[in-house]
């Protein structure tokens, strides 16, 4: 009795010891991940949701050769962030404030902060191409109230804070969404859309698209245009791009009224303009999407020239939004705004309601796609050959690769 | 006859006269440990004063406390007999009592969430909802929506639809009724943001999550 006692114990303490060991060696391992080696530098990132369900960054070379795993910087933090030369702009929903990080070997370094009230940005521009940031954001509460923030990024100050003109609701539609946002010649163009619940959960978007016109000082209203062609015009760009700026300067964006977006299917998903020097879309332009491919898309990238590449579902992948993002449904077709022609991309099914995840660098797209063989790889198509190639793929434990961004830094 | 160490000695060596081997296994047969075993043993003073000087220098240093081994011994019938009395008692009242708690009915006709916390789960219960788990049949009955934060692995079934869902220990899980199709729609806190922003709006206005 008393030898099985012993023995007991003693398996018990190896195994234990064994144990303790494991997670440890598991912890210096998690906090290797953190450590960017001096001779590393980072050029791509993705943005991560784990098996776990936890997210995370996978940093990688120009050459798609090597590649590190950088922590979140906080739990709440999510794909809701702005990222220009290796800034990277977050609101913490916890303290409601918006955080500017510097990305550094060591991983996240929170560099300063700023008060904005809610805990989402809908819409942000960044004021002709400079360090000077707009935010469009919407304050929910009894009546929706959408908010313009301008903040110079460079000293992180806030320049100005003032609530916009916008209606907080039209009939019985009381949630306004802005789904796109254009600063030009002193003058901020936003397009938006109203919504109401109609059941536990159901919701709809009344038929009806608005662009707005505002003096970039006074934020005066200049001009109001109603479009019934489509509805749900973009989305929140911080999630996905919905718009493209031709070199000619002609505007080009999406609306999605489909059930991952406006929820108001039976109108089609449309791409619509405005053209250079212009304060108003285009009445007589319109590429109906859902005609031209018999489905919704949403999610539109410039590529080059005329030349757009947009992401669609498949209505007979999904049964409603419960599953829509799970299922591997989505397709991506490359779109010639002028002749109006769209032509499907070689690419393996993807899954993932809305991702930021097509970039195009020197003439080349590369996306990331999640596929029914659970690889989660970076794409590289090429416009000149029309051929596409994997180039990357990710050995973290990935479920989902939401976003791709080029980080114009050096660090 | 008392048993003393020397007689011990000659019945190892098995010098003992018949009636000393007698009293010998008599002795070893009980159970008795009297003192009296040993009370030839006696330590004269001049013994004692020359242990204490051998051991004098090391009295001040904390020293590890030895406890005597005893040979174990089985227990007496009465003892187990009590002990498996104690051990079914326990184990009825254990199970009865878990079982008291993993059955949670939970009606919401009021504003606001109703928050249940059991010992496998967390719960929060949303306005205009009811929910039924049994724990024991494994059987989830719900209308309406609710938030559900497992404490260990669970696998429910819903009745409604026949159907079982893996609910993991730490993950947080939106569950609610389509009131169309009558089917279970099941989200991990992870997935919510794939939700179009409307349908996440009022799933963080009626959880009050960030």
């Amino acid at each position: 009795m008393r030898s099985f006692l012993s023995t007991s114990a003693y398996i018990l303490l190896v195994v234990g010891l064994g144990c303790f060991f494991l997670v440890e060696a598991c912890q210096s391992a998690k906090d290797a991940k953190e450590k960017i080696p001096a001779d590393f530098t980072a050029a791509y990132s993705l943005y991560l949701i784990y098996e776990d369900g936890t997210m995370g960054f996978l940093l990688t070379d120009s050459l798609w050769q090597r590649s590190f795993e950088i922590p979140v910087p906080y739990p709440q933090f999510s794909r809701e962030f702005i990222q220009k030369g290796g800034l990277f702009y977050h609101v913490n929903p916890i303290s409601d404030h918006l955080i500017q990080f510097k990305l550094s070997p060591t991983g996240f370094q929170a560099l300063d902060s700023l008060p904005i009230v809610n805990d989402n940005i809908e819409n942000f521009v960044w004021k002709n191409d400079s360090d000077t940031l707009l935010l469009l954001n919407v304050q929910k509460g009894l009546r929706d109230t959408c908010w313009f923030y301008e903040i110079d990024t460079r000293s992180f100050s806030l320049l100005r804070k003032e609530q916009m003109p916008i209606p907080s609701a039209v009939e019985d539609f009381n949630l306004l969404s802005i789904g796109l946002s254009s600063f030009e010649k002193n003058e901020l163009w936003v397009a938006y859309a109203y919504s109401k619940i109609v059941g536990q959960h159901d919701y709809t978007t009344s038929d009806t698209m608005y662009y707005a016109t505002f003096d970039a000082h006074t934020l005066v209203e200049k001009k109001l245009q109603k479009d019934n062609r489509s509805t749900y015009p973009g989305g929140i760009n911080t999630v996905q791009t919905y718009e493209a700026r031709l070199q000619n300067g002609d505007y080009y964006f999406m609306s999605c009224p489909g059930i991952a977006l406006g929820n108001s299917p039976s109108k089609p998903t449309a791409i619509l303009r405005k053209l250079n020097g212009s304060d108003e879309v285009d009445a007589h332009y319109m590429l109906n999407v859902s005609d031209s491919i018999g489905n919704h898309a949403y999610g539109l990238w410039h590529l080059e020239d005329h030349n757009v590449i947009i992401r669609s579902e498949r209505k007979d992948k999904f049964t409603d939004f419960s599953n829509h993002h799970a299922v591997f449904q989505f397709d991506y077709y490359l779109a010639d705004l002028l002749k109006g022609s769209f032509e499907k991309l070689d690419l393996p099914l993807d899954k993932g309601t809305r991702k930021e995840n097509v970039l195009v660098r020197n003439g080349k797209a590369y996306i990331g796609i999640d596929d029914e063989q659970q690889r989660h790889q970076v794409w590289q198509y090429d416009p000149t050959t029309g051929k596409t190639q994997p180039i990357f793929t990710s050995t973290a434990a990935t479920s989902y690769i939401l976003r791709l961004d080029w980080l114009d830094n050096d660090f | 006859m008392k048993i003393s160490k020397q007689l011990l000695q000659r019945y190892e060596l098995g010098q003992c006269s018949p009636e000393e081997e007698h009293i010998v296994r008599q002795w070893l047969d009980s159970e008795s440990w009297e003192e009296e075993a040993f009370d030839d043993t006696h330590v004269t003073d001049e013994v004692g004063t020359e242990l204490w000087n051998n051991i004098a220098p090391h009295a001040g240093q904390p020293k590890e406390f030895i406890v005597p081994q005893r040979r174990w011994k089985p227990p007496r019938r009465w003892l187990s007999v009590a002990a498996l009395l104690i051990l079914t008692l326990g184990l009825t009242w254990h199970f009865y009592s878990k079982n008291q708690d993993d059955h949670v009915e939970l009606n919401n006709t009021e504003a606001g969430l109703k928050w249940i916390r059991e010992d496998s789960f967390d719960l929060a219960l949303r306005e205009n909802s009811s929910v039924n788990i049994d724990l024991r049949s494994d059987n989830l009955l719900l209308s309406g929506g609710m938030m559900l934060k497992p404490k260990r692995n669970l696998v429910l079934h819903d009745r409604e639809n026949d159907m079982s869902f893996d609910f993991k220990e730490g993950e947080v899980y939106f569950i609610s009724r389509d009131p169309d199709t009558s089917r279970l729609i099941i989200l991990r806190q992870s997935e919510i943001l794939f939700l179009p922003p409307i349908i996440q709006r009022q799933l963080k206005q009626q959880f009050h999550i960030s």
